[in-house]
């Protein structure tokens, strides 16, 4: 499981790498389905949400949600457990936060630069309460990417200790 | 009889092999009874079959959450707090085995071997002459035939084997009994038992008494369990047999005298009663998979099939003798089944306690026993309710921003005020109306007809919510608890999984199924120990009491064997 998880933390390293140096022509075709049979999104559209939750909880000198495939487990969770309303909900948000970038920025949010991804994110919180499906994508994809982070083999084994054996139960200790 | 019967043929068969069914094996084989266990489910062996035991958090694609798609599918057993991504291959899927619901019944159900042992919520305590003698001093159901005296010394047989840690805290209506060292209430907890000990003489915050080894004994080393880690994850199968399971106990005790085969696939259709010899020869079996019809037959038959399947398999099992179900001359077999009163909560905030937290985790919480109505009647409804109650130190991340900012933020939490709870478990009345029958027409893959369940909450489960939120609001406000919220779940009945009755003891046979010893008034060689057999509910979790009936029961069944008198 370990090592399955490195590898494939590798391979997914070695496969954006590539893309990068494919002639452009071959991103011209027909973007790929993902893998999430409940979600209409392509692989782009998780490229996309990769960069964005690497903004979230960015890599340092310790690993950020990129590092512990934060995306994929957000997908994972509207694709299984979202009703189809969320669902479409997310979808829909999520096209209405990608177009709000391009008509900004005039590129999408994966080719943006750091600074210019700080700002969405800034502004995406300050739009919070917006009420809109943009906003509703933003908060679901935050959220899951916390908890994606927060409940990773990384942090809680490295940042805060999950114990399956705890042997002990001490009724009181001092803060 | 010709060899192939003579195989099939056993002094003691054993139907079902959850918490009740695992005792009747071990106390039979024990005492030399080739015994057949039948569990109409899958095999469920110890450490080898518990496939999420070791799992960490990281490990469940979803994180203990269950997946759209079966939730949908499963609206029943979804609505349990333990069906959960670590443990959901302990249930019954809705899908897997219909049900007819009169009125919404959420029946809750473990068919594998060990059955709901491996999930039950492990709290034992012990019942009181305050709630053998509810029947007949309220005046319905029928008079208990037993009283605490008859039970007391198997409830200390079972407690020393299956390992109960507790407090001794010498309360008449909760008695004592074999404990093991309790794990420990909380600062907060102390301070609220502290404080309606001061403010009420007759109300009481106790350890909740759990089947954890603490401190294991010889007797459980024997069994090949060792002292509870507190992961608290349970519902999984413990790999150190923490906590007491018919897998991790019981079964493999069972196994060991060299007297028992175990069944599992087996679903019994029927009990068969022979007119002529009036009794009980065997069962009627078919493979859950194979569908292969299969006789076994033997001298006692302890019915253990869990409380409302107890019912469908004695209503199934009609002769020329028992046209309405085994051993249902009085009429009354399947009704005045009754169940715990869940529904009310209450939840506050406790601003002290700020420089302490605790650490680690807890397999219990502390209890407080019933203190409504039981020395005599004193409200406007029947009986009462114990409560759970626990504090716990609230902790967070700061999930505001993000950036380098947030991740620093995730990187430690945030103390937050201690939080109190509680749940009531309400004694609910068993009436006539509220039952099970068969379905006149629908039959499930095995033959069996689908169980009709019509049983509803009435009037004074309603007024006895109103009383728990109305009290433990004026306790947790004399307390000084803060923020404080009471809800009605208004869930229904079946989702506590206490379901019991519908074969109950008595000593009328005209007006009950079972005698004291838990045997068919009318067809001496069945025995029915599960919570089936239950007369009334009282408040306290009944798995305990199962056992020390199972216990008893057997005793008296191979004396009267050894008697010639079965």
């Amino acid at each position: 499981m370990h090592i399955n998880r490195r590898t494939a933390i590798r391979q997914l390293f070695i496969i954006s790498a590539g893309a990068a140096i494919l002639p452009a022509c071959v991103n011209d075709k027909k973007p790929k389905a993902s893998a999430f049979s409940n979600l209409p999104i392509t692989t782009k559209d998780e490229d996309m949400m990769e960069a964005l939750a690497a903004t979230i909880i960015p890599t340092t000198d310790t690993p950020g949600a990129k590092e512990v495939a934060a995306h994929r487990f957000a997908l994972r969770m509207v694709n299984d457990l979202g009703k189809k309303e969320q669902r479409e909900q997310f979808v829909r948000g999520l096209k209405q936060f990608q177009d709000k970038v391009q008509r900004q920025y005039g590129k999408a949010y994966e080719k943006c630069t750091a600074q210019e991804q700080e700002k969405i994110v800034a502004a995406a919180i300050a739009a919070k309460d917006a009420g809109d499906d943009a906003a509703f994508f933003f908060d679901t994809f935050k959220h899951l990417t916390i908890q994606a982070f927060t409940s990773s083999e990384y942090y809680l084994t490295k940042v805060e200790i999950y114990k399956l054996v705890p042997g002990k139960y001490i009724s009181s200790v001092k803060v | 009889m010709n060899d192939s019967s003579k195989q099939r043929t056993f002094d003691a068969i054993v139907i079902g092999s959850g918490i009740s069914g695992g005792w009747a094996a071990k106390e039979l084989t024990e005492k030399g009874l080739k015994t057949l266990v039948l569990e109409r489910g899958r095999n469920v062996r110890h450490l080898k079959d518990y496939p999420t035991t070791n799992m960490m958090p990281w490990e469940f694609p979803h994180r203990g959450e269950v997946p759209l798609e079966i939730t949908q599918e499963n609206p029943v057993v979804s609505r349990c707090y333990a069906f959960k991504e670590d443990a959901m291959h302990f249930f019954v899927k809705d899908k897997e085995h219909p049900y007819v619901q009169d009125k919404p019944f959420d029946w809750i159900r473990g068919y594998q071997v060990g059955g709901k042992s491996l999930l039950w919520a492990r709290q034992t305590q012990r019942w009181s002459d305050f709630d053998f003698e509810g029947p007949a001093r309220d005046g319905f159901a029928v008079d208990w035939p037993i009283r605490y005296s008859d039970l007391a010394p198997w409830y200390s047989y079972v407690e020393k084997f299956a390992g109960i840690s507790g407090d001794k805290d010498g309360l008449p209506e909760l008695p004592d009994g074999e404990f093991l060292p309790a794990v420990g209430l909380n600062d907060v907890e102390k301070y609220f038992k502290a404080n309606v000990a001061k403010n009420y003489k007759d109300r009481h915050v106790i350890y909740g008494r759990c089947a954890h080894l603490t401190e294991p004994q010889q007797i459980h080393i024997d069994q090949g369990r060792v002292q509870c880690q507190n992961r608290t994850l349970c519902q999984r199968g413990c790999p150190f047999g923490g906590y007491f399971s018919s897998n991790s106990s019981t079964l493999p005790w069972a196994e060991k005298t060299g007297n028992l085969t175990l069944r599992p696939d087996s679903v019994v259709q029927e009990i068969i009663f022979d007119d002529k010899k009036n009794k009980a020869t065997g069962v009627r079996v078919i493979d859950a998979h194979t569908k292969e019809v299969v006789e076994y037959y033997a001298t006692i038959i302890f019915v253990n099939a869990g409380a409302l399947n107890t019912n469908l398999l004695l209503l199934n099992s009609k002769s020329q003798r028992f046209p309405n179900g085994l051993g249902n001359d009085s009429g009354v077999l399947g009704k005045y089944v009754a169940f715990h009163n869940y529904r009310a909560h209450i939840n506050a905030v406790c601003n002290d306690f700020k420089d302490v937290r605790d650490e680690g985790r807890r397999p219990t919480s502390a209890y407080l026993p019933r203190f409504r109505n039981v020395h005599k009647q004193e409200t406007d409804f029947l009986r009462g309710y114990a409560a759970g109650f626990g504090a716990y130190r609230g902790s967070y991340h700061d999930t505001s921003g993000f950036g380098l900012s947030l991740k620093e933020q995730l990187s430690k939490k945030q103390m937050g005020p201690w939080y109190v709870g509680s749940h009531m478990m309400g004694e609910t009345i068993p009436k006539e109306s509220n039952g099970v029958s068969l379905d006149a027409s629908q039959k499930d893959e095995w033959g069996m007809p689908l169980l009709k369940i019509n049983i509803g909450y009435d009037d004074n489960d309603e007024k006895m919510i109103k009383d728990y939120q109305e009290q433990l609001t004026e306790m947790f406000t004399k307390a000084g608890f803060t923020d404080i919220k009471v809800d009605d779940s208004k869930q229904a009945p079946g989702l506590d999984i206490h379901e019991m009755g519908g074969v109950r003891m008595g000593r009328d046979p005209k007006t009950s199924v079972l005698n004291k010893w838990n045997q068919l008034h009318n067809c001496s060689n069945v025995f029915v120990t599960d919570g089936a057999c239950m007369t009334s509910t009282s408040t306290q979790n009944p798995s305990l009491t199962y056992m020390a009936l199972t216990a008893r029961a057997v005793d008296y069944a191979v004396a009267q064997l050894k008697k010639k008198e079965i």
